[in-house]
């Protein structure tokens, strides 16, 4: 027997999904041990802030042609694309020596503009601005982030520090050469003191939380270790206790006399397990665990392992990677649901296995939760049917979703939930 | 690594929720980006003194940074849900609304656009939140700061500035920082949950392998053939009746002896727990270590660890106990060493895991020993 509920679309919610979040911690946890997610992520930060900075530079000269009436800004532009390159390059680097590099060249690019601006600005008949003016200075900004993807702290300095007195240096120079009146960038300076600031409080932070991250992978592998040996070892008893010892006792308590064909049945089937103990060990549930096929999603990792660790043997199938396209609100609700639902199998299922099923049509994606269990009639209202319902039927339906039950008792249970949200 | 191009990491989270270690640097880095934040305005404020029109104004815009940060650090170091969209908002807001003051503060005399700090902090806010919000948020906040940037430009314009640059110049000197520091700190966030996802999968696969070779070991090392004598008497017993193919009085009873030893075998306690390696002692009368849940053994297991392997740790100190209740559990680690303050500081980053980990967590000096004490909500 089926009931069936549903729910209309929720949309526009950017900011609300978030509201009922909540950390989950878990040692599926990552942790950028060796800091090489963080420092490829401030090498992007670094590549958009440099190419902003670098391409305000350029529209701003490239709108000063027509007020000015010089064209050789344009080599102006096609320097600060040399600049721009240049960093990008010496953020994307692994190697310092080629980063030193790619930095002098980003810093012979900005020299090669500074020398047309200040050029322009000494002839166009004008007040002369001082070196310190704001089309010398956005550049600069960009020229001072080389450093900050470096993973050691003396690299990521040194090569901050380059080019600071390279970048910087070489504008005043250009700017002493082109006549211009000079000036301290204090802007650029506190930018400087600034960013190396940045820099070692992170580096300084992060290597605290290397050495915690490093020792939790450790321990939680050793957990794990824990764990995997616990359950091959209660398989073996079990098995054990379900074939040889069962096997043992039917000999000890019978009569003198042949053994029956069940018998040297049992007896084959023992010695041929003893001789090789790895078939006792390949059954569903000593496998590892369902975590394990959760991997790629991370936010349905607590809650199965939640069950896991409560007692159920899951199997996971489908497209389970598709899970990550819900949007937040609607993992969350899913989460919930799910949980709810293998809360109910540990507790009134009698059975302790289940099965996850996944299938993915976008826009929808939907999800079955089954088990062959006692089941119940739907049209109950006992607090734990009712439970059941109010709490899955509730999450999805929220969220725009729908929700089926089937179950007849006796026969098991089987929730199919269907989320909105998938992109096309 | 499989690279960032092929991974889907779940749409909607944070880098913090996939690693909350990393909330150590992240809180870091939002202490200094706020202590800049502040020192680049009150400097700025006090270097273009001579452009502000209203300092009640100024002030305020000063107090509303503070403010903003305050609460957006606040956030960053309370336990649970930490900076969560609603909070990271409040905090946003309060940042802007310092920019828009600085800005409205030195209206009709302001000189440059590129002294209004505002502008720069607005996006340096940007960056410090990186790590706890997701790109496709940042994204919106650097849209929100690029099109509040331009409203004050354009006022500026209208207002203050007299003749010199054309609007549209004033109007990308002023926007330039907040689109840089956003798209940058949306380019940092997605980057960073992308790298740490990556990491999550490497050592999914790790463990994996662990899982395999650990099962490899417990058939190599014949755990099952240990079982009560299965191997050496059991088997022996079992092909010799099965190749004559009957039952002999003397067989009966030695089955029923075998039966005993495997019976015996079968129900010894067979979970393993290696939690007490680290410990010099290990409490726990009620038997609760078994069945703590496994990522909360695991960061016991880390702190452990931690204080084993410090310098400073009085060998065979580390006093591990647990306690269970009618109605509660908790547990409890003490560690004795000669400088404990230096003991703390040098393991706090799995004191800061603990606190993570178990809602109720505390650790104190007690004289030469540490002590570090934490409820037990979860269990196996």
């Amino acid at each position: 027997m089926c009931v069936a509920y549903h729910g209309g679309r929720v949309g526009g919610r950017f900011f609300r999904e978030r509201t009922a979040e909540r950390v989950r911690v878990t040692l599926q946890i990552a942790a950028d041990v060796g800091g090489v997610a963080t420092s490829r992520a401030l090498g992007k930060a670094g590549i958009w802030l440099a190419c902003v900075f670098v391409g305000a530079t350029a529209l701003i000269a490239a709108l000063l042609i027509p007020l000015t009436g010089h064209v050789e800004i344009l080599f102006g532009v096609g320097a600060l694309l040399v600049c721009a390159a240049g960093v990008v390059l010496a953020l994307l680097t692994p190697g310092f020596t080629r980063a030193v590099i790619f930095t002098l060249v980003a810093c012979a690019g900005l020299y090669g503009f500074a020398v047309v601006a200040a050029e322009v600005s000494v002839a166009v008949p004008a007040p002369t601005p001082s070196s310190d003016y704001v089309l010398l200075s956005m550049p600069e900004f960009a020229v001072l982030v080389v450093g900050i993807s470096r993973r050691s702290l003396a690299t990521a300095l040194a090569l901050g520090t380059l080019g600071f007195v390279a970048g910087p240096g070489l504008v005043q120079l250009a700017a002493w050469q082109e006549g211009m009146p000079l000036a301290v960038d204090v802007p650029v300076l506190a930018s400087f003191v600034a960013l190396s600031l940045f820099v070692t409080a992170l580096w300084l932070a992060r290597r605290d939380a290397a050495r915690g991250t490093a020792l939790m992978s450790g321990a939680a592998l050793a957990e794990e270790k824990d764990v995997a040996l616990g359950r091959f070892s209660h398989r073996a008893a079990t098995w054990v206790h379900d074939t040889v010892l069962s096997d043992l006792r039917v000999i000890a308590a019978g009569e003198p006399g042949p053994l029956d064909e069940r018998q040297l049945a049992a007896i084959d089937r023992d010695l041929a397990n003893l001789a090789d103990t790895r078939l006792i060990l390949e059954v569903r549930g000593a496998n590892g665990s369902a975590t394990r096929a959760l991997s790629t999603v991370p936010m349905l990792v607590a809650v199965v392992r939640g069950a896991e660790q409560a007692g159920l043997e899951l199997r996971v199938s489908g497209d389970i990677p598709a899970v990550n396209a819900l949007s937040a609100t609607a993992l969350r609700s899913l989460e919930r649901a799910i949980a709810e639902c293998l809360d109910n199998v540990v507790k009134h299922s009698g059975v302790r296995e289940a099965e996850i099923s996944v299938m993915s049509s976008p826009p929808e994606l939907s999800v079955m939760v089954s088990d062959a269990g006692v089941g119940f009639d739907v049209n109950d209202t006992t607090v734990d049917t009712i439970g059941l319902r109010m709490t899955v039927v509730d999450a999805i339906v929220e969220i725009g979703g729908s929700v089926q039950i089937w179950a007849r008792p006796g026969a098991g249970t089987a929730v199919f939930m269907t989320v909105p949200g998938v992109p096309q | 690594m499989s690279r960032a191009r092929d991974l889907r990491p779940p749409r909607g989270t944070t880098a913090l929720e996939l690693d909350p270690l990393a909330a150590i640097s992240a809180r870091g880095f939002l202490i200094v980006v706020a202590v800049v934040s502040l020192i680049c305005a009150v400097g700025l404020t006090l270097a273009t003194r001579e452009q502000i029109s209203s300092w009640p104004m100024a002030i305020a815009a000063v107090v509303a940074l503070a403010g903003g940060y305050a609460w957006f650090a606040r956030s960053a170091f309370r336990g649970g849900a930490g900076v969560t969209s609603d909070r990271f908002a409040l905090a946003f807001a309060l940042i802007a609304l310092g920019t828009v003051l600085n800005s409205l503060s030195c209206l009709g005399t302001n000189l440059a656009i590129r002294d209004d700090w505002g502008l720069i902090t607005i996006g340096l806010a940007l960056m410090a939140a990186a790590p706890f919000r997701t790109s496709s948020e940042l994204g919106v906040y650097a849209a929100i700061s690029v099109a509040l940037a331009a409203l004050l430009a354009v006022v500026h314009v209208i207002l203050s500035f007299t003749g010199g640059f054309p609007p549209l110049i004033v109007v990308t000197v002023a926007v330039a920082p907040a689109l840089a520091f956003g798209l940058g700190s949306a380019a940092y966030a997605r980057e960073l949950l992308t790298g740490i996802y990556a990491e999550r999968l490497m050592q999914a696969e790790a463990r994996n392998q662990q899982f395999d070779r650990l099962r490899q070991e417990f058939v190599d090392d014949d755990v099952v053939g240990e079982m009560g004598g299965l191997r050496a008497e059991v088997v022996p017993f079992l092909a010799r009746i099965r190749q004559a193919g009957i039952v002999t009085a003397d067989d009966r009873a030695l089955a029923g002896r075998l039966v005993q030893n495997l019976q015996a075998a079968v129900a010894a306690p067979r979970h393993v727990d290696s939690l007490g390696d680290h410990a010099g002692r290990l409490i726990d009368e009620s038997g609760l270590s078994p069945r703590l849940h496994e990522d909360d053994r695991a960061t016991i297991r880390a702190l452990l660890i931690g204080l084993e392997t410090s310098s400073l740790t009085v060998p065979g100190s580390i006093v591990v106990e647990f306690i269970e209740g009618e109605s509660d559990r908790f547990g409890m680690v003490r560690c004795a060493s000669d400088d404990v303050r230096a003991l703390r500081d040098e393991v706090m980053p799995f004191l800061r895991m603990v606190r993570l980990m178990f809602r109720t967590a505390s650790e104190q000096v007690k004289g030469r020993e540490l002590l570090v004490q934490f409820d037990i909500e979860r269990l196996a």
